[in-house]
């Protein structure tokens, strides 16, 4: 991601000063990638933001230990990646065999997830919604609705289609979403 | 859109139930195929970006319960801000993080850099150079080991410890995870996350919340762990406590008897073994005994052989990513060899494979994971890498043991290469060594010709001593040779940069790891440069790599 560091150094300074307004700045520049990095893991919207705002008080909590020159975005991912943990760790112990695989499988792909977060410019992510109003109608009815839970089926329903195509359009939807996101930023 | 990842997708978006042959056979692929791996995540990558940009102004339940209802609910940052009233202000830390070192040298660099510069430059005052800097005078005496890390997850704010780190008198406060902490006095506790516990003395230890199981052999001292109510005290045997959150506090005879007694009180209470008791406001009352609850040694090893694996396949995912790279020239990962193997595999083709002399097979970043071990005289490892160079990326996995001499050669190449080889007269040769002071140094050939040979020496700050002993390290060098910039590394951060002439030519056709035969003045004299230590990943790249890759490449390869 790439973020005005000087501004974010100056509202670091102010927050460490007592002027805790200056946590307003990284809320906004930080709010989307932290929720959408959440997001690419968790199935509850709310438990999404949930995390994110317990993300966002652990990261004024601990702000003083922020070095400057380290990456903040990769910083408060890592404290995303904490609270995802312990999240999936909670829900292991009450949850059934498919939650625990959800878990093992955060688990394996954690390093490339983190990877391809660096790869993102910040940019990108604020065109987004610019790139899905540019999809053709019916890719965009699927992104717009999402997958989760039993969207697919209902999707699937709604558009005569079947579950498969409804997954394949979506996958070729993201590809473009990629592309589109990539291209206006060059 | 493949079967397989599209059942992994269905799966992870709770459309699908899987049996459990074809959850292992996912999980399986997804550890193994890189690609797939990557595709993946880059579908769910996609997925989390558009859910949270569809909902852009994010619901706040939480805080807009704390603050009265839904309705008229405060916008995010308002919502945010309220919260954070109720927070005190955070500072700057001041316990002691060992990055600090980190930090505090790279201060030092620039100013060491300025004095370079200024001596190159007589017209320019000399500026002293600043004091010692790297907050190590803070440190107080270790107290413990940190031998074994499982999963862990460190608390917000906490330091990044690795394993076989020394531990001062201080809090140690674990998210998730299990870490096993060897008190000098003999005591070995495990401590299971979340956990809060301050180590106070080899002898004493203060566990605020979580569930540690402490084990006490014949040679273990006088030690006593306490908690908010209860002081718990050696008698030789190995117990559990845990406190929860809310204060409950418990006491579990694992093997043998344990004294207990209140907080404030003199009298003490014994728990007979397997055993257990928990604090009430009445005493120390009956409670079920649960050894299961507490952290073992035989479930911590298990856990850590699952960890060290999963790390290994993501490190050797982006290794083998590296050997891609047209630019890297010799990347010896020590992967796949045998025990008597007498050559190290080059994983590209551009240079040869290393031959070993005299160095041995050890364990590497992890166990399975193989490293060469060098014990000082005579053992290096030689390789062959044909060509020239103007910028270059250099970079080691090692484990120091000791630097008991003034100098130890981690990468030496031949001086004053024969020009038929390299086919520029020109071009230098270049040792990276390590000075006994932890400093690493990387000199560079002054000019390429006849006579003994004048180094050019560029010195970072003194970052690998004693207390890094024994731990793994990724050393970087990267020579941008169009910027004429030579910067060095410790652990992906970048600690000394010093400028280089812009162009210059290196060769690098005989390679020494490890070693470097010194002259005959120097041999009469004693010089030795053989390192003292372990290496098990070994990378030479022609290409200047960026601080942002090596920081990615520490991240992934850190055991």
């Amino acid at each position: 991601m790439n973020h005005d560091i000087e501004a974010l150094h100056a509202a670091i300074d102010e927050v460490l000063a007592g002027h805790r307004d200056g946590f307003r700045h990284i809320v906004r520049e930080y709010g989307l990638g932290v929720r959408g990095f959440i997001a690419s893991q968790l199935y509850h919207l709310d438990d999404v933001d949930d995390l994110a705002q317990d993300v966002f008080l652990a990261a004024f909590e601990a702000l003083g230990s922020y070095r400057k020159g380290d990456d903040f975005g990769a910083w408060i991912r890592g404290i995303a990646r904490n609270k995802v943990k312990m999240y999936f760790r909670t829900r292991m112990r009450r949850e059934n065999v498919m939650e625990r695989f959800r878990s093992e499988v955060s688990e394996v792909v954690e390093a490339d997830l983190e990877k391809a977060s660096l790869a993102v410019e910040d940019e990108q992510l604020a065109r987004l919604l610019h790139c899905i109003g540019k999809l053709p109608d019916k890719m965009r009815r699927i992104i717009q609705g999402g997958l989760e839970g039993q969207k697919a089926q209902a999707l699937a329903a709604a558009m005569e289609s079947s579950v498969a195509v409804v997954y394949v359009t979506n996958h070729r939807a993201h590809k473009l979403l990629r592309e589109c996101m990539q291209r206006t930023a060059a | 859109m493949e079967k397989d990842l599209q059942d992994l997708v269905a799966a992870w978006l709770r459309n699908a139930e899987l049996q459990p042959a074809r959850r292992d056979e996912l999980l399986g692929r997804l550890r193994s195929d890189a690609a797939f791996r990557r595709e993946f995540v880059e579908e769910i990558q996609m997925h989390g970006y558009v859910r949270a940009a569809q909902s852009a102004e994010p619901r706040w339940p939480l805080l807009e319960e704390a603050m009265g209802g839904h309705e008229d609910a405060p916008g995010l940052e308002d919502s945010i801000m309220a919260r954070l009233a109720q927070m005190p202000t955070p500072t700057r830390r001041r316990t002691w993080n060992p990055w600090w070192a980190v930090a505090g040298f790279a201060v030092v660099a620039g100013v060491v850099l300025l004095v370079l510069q200024q001596v190159n430059n007589p017209a320019t005052p000399t500026v002293p150079p600043a004091p010692f800097a790297d907050g190590s005078a803070l440190q107080s005496p270790a107290v413990a080991v940190l031998s074994h890390v499982v999963e862990v997850a460190w608390s917000d704010g906490e330091p990044e410890r690795q394993e076989g780190a020394e531990l001062s008198a201080g809090w140690v406060r674990v998210a998730l995870g299990t870490v096993q902490i060897d008190l000098f006095s003999g005591a070995r506790l495990f401590v299971e996350g979340p956990a809060q516990i301050e180590l106070r003395s080899p002898n004493e230890a203060f566990l605020l919340m979580g569930k540690v199981a402490c084990e006490l052999g014949e040679q273990a001292r006088s030690f006593r762990l306490l908690t908010p109510g209860l002081t718990v005290v050696n008698q030789g045997n190995s117990f559990g406590v845990k406190v929860s959150e809310a204060g409950e506090q418990e006491v579990h005879a694992l093997e043998g008897k344990v004294v207990v007694s209140r907080t404030g009180e003199l009298l003490t209470s014994q728990i007979a073994a397997k055993e257990a008791r928990r604090l009430d406001d009445t005493g120390l009352m009956e409670t079920p005994f649960r050894p299961e609850d507490f952290p073992a040694m035989e479930r911590v090893r298990e856990r850590e052989q699952l960890e060290a694996s999963r790390l290994r396949a993501a490190w050797r995912a982006v290794a083998d990513d590296l050997d891609r790279d047209p630019a890297t020239r010799i990347h010896f990962n020590f992967e796949d060899q045998s025990g008597f193997d007498a050559s190290v595999s080059n994983r590209v083709r551009h240079g040869s494979d290393g031959q070993i002399i005299g160095a041995r097979w050890t364990q590497g970043r992890w166990p399975g994971k193989a490293a060469l071990e060098f014990r000082g005289r005579g053992q290096r490892v030689l390789a062959r890498l044909p060509g020239t160079f103007t910028s270059l990326t250099l970079l080691a996995w090692v484990r120091v043991d000791a630097l008991s001499q003034p100098e130890t050669a981690l990468v030496a190449s031949e001086a004053s290469p024969s020009p038929a080889e390299t086919n520029v007269s020109e071009a230098r040769a270049l040792h990276w060594l390590l000075k006994s002071n932890g400093q690493l140094a990387f000199n560079l050939q002054r000019s390429a010709g006849s006579g003994p040979p004048q180094w050019d020496t560029h010195l970072a700050p003194a970052l690998v001593t004693p207390e890094r002993h024994g731990q793994w390290l990724c050393l970087a060098a990267v020579q941008d040779g169009a910027a004429g910039v030579l910067t060095q590394f410790v652990n992906g951060l970048p600690v000394a940069r010093h400028k280089v002439l812009p162009g210059q030519t290196l060769a690098l056709t005989h390679l020494s790891l490890g070693n470097l035969s010194p002259t005959e003045a120097e041999a009469r004299q004693g010089v030795n440069y053989g390192f003292f230590g372990a290496m098990d990943e070994f990378l030479l790249a022609a290409r200047a790599f960026s601080a942002a890759e090596l920081r990615r490449y520490y991240e992934v390869g850190r055991p």
